[in-house]
């Protein structure tokens, strides 16, 4: 007879599995007497009772058991105290294996929290100013204006900020270079000219003194300077005395009326060292005209605002203007808002987020080495947890073992790695070319300890569960008896090997993203700039305050230009608005027949002899001449670039910019005169007297190294004016150097971290195919006294480390192939999937990864049979 | 005796039950004795839950007895008292007896600890 099947199923769900088969067959042996006593249908109600009433105390029991069970382990102080005691014994006994997980976890750990204290203070922490994700930088744009025109003319600013209902405030800056001559040598200083209420969009309160007020930017009115803190520091020393001292900045006496606080940036973004209130200057039509754009704006949005909301209503505001002010504001019918954190932080992003990834990538890497470390040295002391489980020690209690060791070797790292961060974080600051937004405070130990303990924490979990896998099934009776399987389970045999596979695969990654950045650098110093950048000196000079006639700013120039050709050495000397590397002219738009959105060209402005100074060629037609630079009208030279747009034979063409017609005279060769990577832009070049009072850049070639004619150089700039400071003086070479700097970084950064992959993962092929030939031994031994060829058992070891390798290249071409988009973003001239890099790095790695294994591939086939079996 | 060695009320039953039966005790024998004795209905479920946390305590050990050579024959949990339970059996019912006379109108069990 059987007992109810519904009671007994329930039954055997509560009963914990240790007494399930005791506790059904009692309640069965009563069951059978009840049925035989009281009948069938008694027995099952008996049956039922005893089931429904030992369900609470069954299922309590094994609650209360498991959390006991839990409390001890978690908070058994004493308990954790005899973990750590145990783990410190492991590492005693082990101090070479320790040394070396320590010390690859201690860099690992130390360059990922670098990266996490820069990306944390450069990309993630919020900017230092109040509801910081209320700023945004404006611009006007329209379907046919192209993107990165400064287009904010001082009049629009204005009435956005008077129109608009979305917007807090709105203000707008641009920065301006001054001659400073009462502090000290005279010397140039950057400023910049703020518009009423740019305090208020960035909430700023004046550290000491006042910021600006509405009687500041009154025409006429006395005039007013405040100090960034940087300035204040490095000029006056913190004095609080500075308020009231006067400034002579363009021979203008400005009075210093308050100190910006320190915000760990630039605020308004950009270089400076100081705020000048911008009044409109007589003479400077672009400050005054509406259709100009030469402002940058920013705004304040209004608590709960949205940017779309803040755009749609600047749109309305901008087709207002464009509907009230045609002749200028016509093409302006849209506005384009973006965050300032965006705008401030988009352009280094990318950079960061591949230091970032990379160095993720080393962490996986070296994790991954250490986890297979690890996992061998468990599996080698099978032996000692089969004796601790003989002797007690449950499942809960190895583990707890195994996480106290985990945890005290990456602690021991995660915390050296803190007190290291700082020198990473130091290393990347000062080797990393470009200047950053943000600056990176140096807060040591601390901005590193809760990522690092985190660190800790997540790592040693990962390495503790291989650990776990390996002691998970212990046969004690097979081990104690010393009759154990010698080799391996098939899973912990794959764990391993993907655990190589993935060092593998992940360096390989690595590799192709550091060949593909090395190529670019090649590539960008192959490159054709289209002038001849050796022995040429350039810097800019602006003409002095007293001379506010475009007749005599170019007599300044032509003064200097001469001089300087007098000087033993130089071949050649000239001056130019725009030179390339150095300075720029201003930028206005066409639109090519049948294109839908306008093309920039940027206008430059030359001395006689510019084009011959700096080596570009004439392709046809001819240069300005002399006569036409100081007097002509509607002349003008293109550059090839330009000549294209224009659609091809363009000499005799005329061409319309400006309310001028020119004629098209000349076609000179591009130039690259921003970054290299960047094709030449279309040019436009009207004779020099048009560039008024613009300030110009000097270029020099000479024929010995310019930087040694400096002194002479600057004595004969001083003998046409005593005050004039030169600034940014540079070799030309230097400058094309600088600007494939960050190239140069990542290549050199990311060949690097690939180095320390490759040893890592050629380290992980190396013990693996060691592992595996100290656990075969006997088999190898058996294989070869039955008559195998110790070849072909060298054969059978290196294949622990091939296949592996082999399963690891192809996973990393997948996921390079995979990448390339991102990676192709940072590279120029090179395809970041390009055939040879991946078969290249294919080649490399396996050939290392076969390396790695032969020593080991060596011992086996020069196993001793008899020994190995004997050993046993 | 410290603090959490104390008996609870099922807990005595059982490990009476185990001091009266001794050899013989497993989950029928135990769940009947208590049945008779105490006069009072006793789930298998309770017994078996109760030996696992008095073996936990270190009062109870277990012994898994061979299977019995005859039809349907079958290994058996056996329970008995550890000296330290015998100890904590004899602290307990030396205490209820100084307590009961107290309890004069109370119930004869003794409270619950």
């Amino acid at each position: 007879v059987r007992p109810p099947r519904l009671a007994e199923r329930l039954l055997r769900a509560a009963t914990p599995a240790e007494d399930r088969e005791f506790l059904l067959a009692d309640i069965a042996e009563e069951f059978q007497r009840l049925t035989a006593s009281a009948g069938r249908g008694a027995a099952a109600r008996w049956y039922w009772r005893q089931t429904l009433a030992s369900l609470t105390p069954l299922v309590g029991g094994r609650a209360t058991r498991r959390f006991r069970q839990v409390r001890s382990l978690r908070l058994s102080s004493s308990g954790i105290a005899a973990d750590l005691m145990q783990a410190a014994r492991f590492v005693r006994r082990h101090p070479g294996m320790s040394f070396a997980v320590v010390s690859i976890l201690t860099i690992a750990f130390a360059a990922t929290l670098a990266a996490y204290v820069i990306i944390d203070a450069v990309l993630l922490a919020p900017l230092p100013f109040p509801s910081a994700d209320r700023i945004v930088t404006v611009r006007a744009t329209g379907p046919t204006l192209s993107r990165g025109v400064r287009s904010s003319s001082r009049p629009d600013v204005e009435d956005w900020r008077e129109r608009s209902r979305t917007f807090t405030t709105l203000s707008a800056y641009t920065p301006e270079e001054y001659r400073l001559t009462n502090r000290g040598e005279p010397r140039s200083v950057d400023a910049v000219r703020v518009m009423a209420e740019l305090d208020r969009v960035f909430g700023l309160k004046p550290l000491v003194g006042r910021l600006f007020e509405p009687g500041d930017f009154t025409n006429g009115s006395a005039p007013v300077a405040i100090l960034t803190y940087g300035f204040w520091v490095s000029e006056f020393g913190k004095s609080p005395d500075a308020i009231g001292r006067t400034l002579r900045l363009d021979d203008r006496d400005y009075e210093i009326v308050g100190i910006l606080p320190d915000a760990g940036m630039h605020v308004p973004p950009g270089p400076h060292q100081i705020w000048v209130p911008l009044i409109p200057r007589e003479g400077a039509f672009w400050e005054h005209s509406r259709g100009t754009g030469w402002l940058f704006a920013v705004g304040r949005l209004r608590d709960g605002v949205t940017i779309e909301q803040a755009d749609a209503d600047l749109t309305v505001v901008a087709r207002q203007l464009a509907a009230q002010y045609p002749d200028s504001n016509r093409p302006k019918t849209e506005a384009e808002l973006t965050p300032l954190r965006t705008e401030l932080v988009g352009p280094v992003a990318p950079m960061l987020q591949l230091l970032g990834a990379a160095l993720a990538t080393v962490l996986i890497i070296g994790c991954a080495n250490i986890g297979s470390l690890l996992a061998a040295s468990a599996a080698a002391r099978t032996r000692e947890f089969a004796v601790r489980s003989a002797i007690g020690a449950g499942s809960l209690q190895l583990a707890r073992q195994i996480t106290g060791e985990t945890l005290l070797l990456c602690g021991v790292s995660a915390t050296a790695a803190a007190a290291i961060s700082p020198l990473f974080v130091r290393a990347f600051l000062s080797l990393y070319p470009n200047p950053l937004p943000r600056a990176v405070q140096d807060e040591g130990i601390l901005a590193a300890a809760v990522p690092a303990t985190i660190l800790a924490l997540a790592v040693s979990c990962l390495l503790a569960l291989p650990q776990m896998l390996q002691v998970r099934r212990i046969s004690i009776r097979g081990e104690m008896s010393g009759m154990s399987r010698a080799t391996a389970s098939r899973g912990q045999r794959i764990g391993r090997a993907a655990l190589v596979g993935l060092q593998v695969a992940l360096s390989f990654v690595l590799i192709t993203a550091g060949v593909s950045f090395i190529r670019t650098v090649r590539a960008l110093s192959d490159v054709d700039n289209g002038y001849q950048s050796d022995g040429v000196l350039v810097f800019t000079v602006a003409p002095p305050p007293t001379q506010t006639s475009a007749d005599g700013s170019l007599n300044f120039y032509e003064g200097i230009v001469e001089a300087l050709r007098g000087i033993p050495g130089v071949r050649a000397a000239a001056s130019a608005v725009g030179v390339p590397m150095t300075s720029a002219g201003w930028r206005f738009g066409i639109r090519p027949a049948g294109a839908s959105s306008d093309v920039l060209v940027s206008v430059n402005l030359t001395s006689p002899g510019y084009f011959d100074a700096l080596g570009i060629h004439l392709l046809g037609g001819r240069l300005l001449t002399p006569e036409e630079q100081r007097r002509g009208a509607g002349v003008a030279v293109v550059n090839e670039p330009l000549a294209r747009v224009l659609g091809g034979q363009v000499i005799g063409r005329k061409f319309p910019y400006s309310n001028t017609t020119w004629e098209i005279v000349g076609v000179i060769d591009g130039v690259r005169s921003v970054r290299p990577r960047d094709d030449p832009m279309p040019e436009l070049i009207i004779p020099w007297h048009m560039a008024g009072r613009r300030p110009q850049a000097i270029v020099l070639r000479a024929q010995v190294d310019p930087i040694s004619l400096l002194p002479e150089i600057r004595a004969r700039v001083h003998g046409v004016d005593p005050t004039a400071p030169l600034n940014d003086v540079a070799r030309l070479d230097d400058r094309l150097r600088e600007a494939a700097g960050l190239d140069r970084f990542r290549a050199a950064m990311l060949a690097a971290l690939a180095g320390i992959a490759v040893i890592l993962a050629g380290l992980g092929a190396y013990s693996i195919t060691a592992f595996s030939v100290a656990r075969r031994t006997r088999e190898y031994g058996i294989r070869i006294a039955l008559g195998e060829r110790p070849r072909s058992v060298g054969r059978r070891a290196l294949a622990a480390a091939c296949i592996p390798a082999a399963a690891g290249i192809v996973t990393g071409a997948v996921a390079s192939l995979a990448g390339a988009w991102w990676i192709q973003s940072f590279l120029y001239g090179v395809s970041a999937s390009a055939p040879s890099t991946l078969i290249g790095t294919a080649v490399l790695l396996f050939i290392i990864a076969m390396a790695a294994g032969v020593p080991s591939a060596r011992r086996a086939a020069a196993i001793d049979p008899v020994l190995a079996l004997g050993a046993e | 005796m410290p603090k959490g060695r104390y008996l609870a009320e099922f807990e005595l039953y059982v490990m009476s039950a185990l001091s009266l039966l001794g050899e013989e005790a497993y989950g029928v024998t135990i769940r009947q004795e208590i049945e008779k004795r105490a006069g009072r209905r006793v789930a298998i479920g309770a017994v078996y839950a109760t030996l696992s946390r008095l073996a936990d305590k270190g009062y109870v050990a277990f012994r898994v007895s061979d299977p019995r050579p005859v039809q349907g024959g079958r290994a058996r949990k056996h329970a008995r008292l550890t000296p330290s339970g015998e100890r904590a059996l004899r602290a307990s019912t030396a205490m209820l007896r100084k307590m009961i006379p107290a309890l004069s109108s109370g119930d004869p069990r003794g409270g619950r600890q």
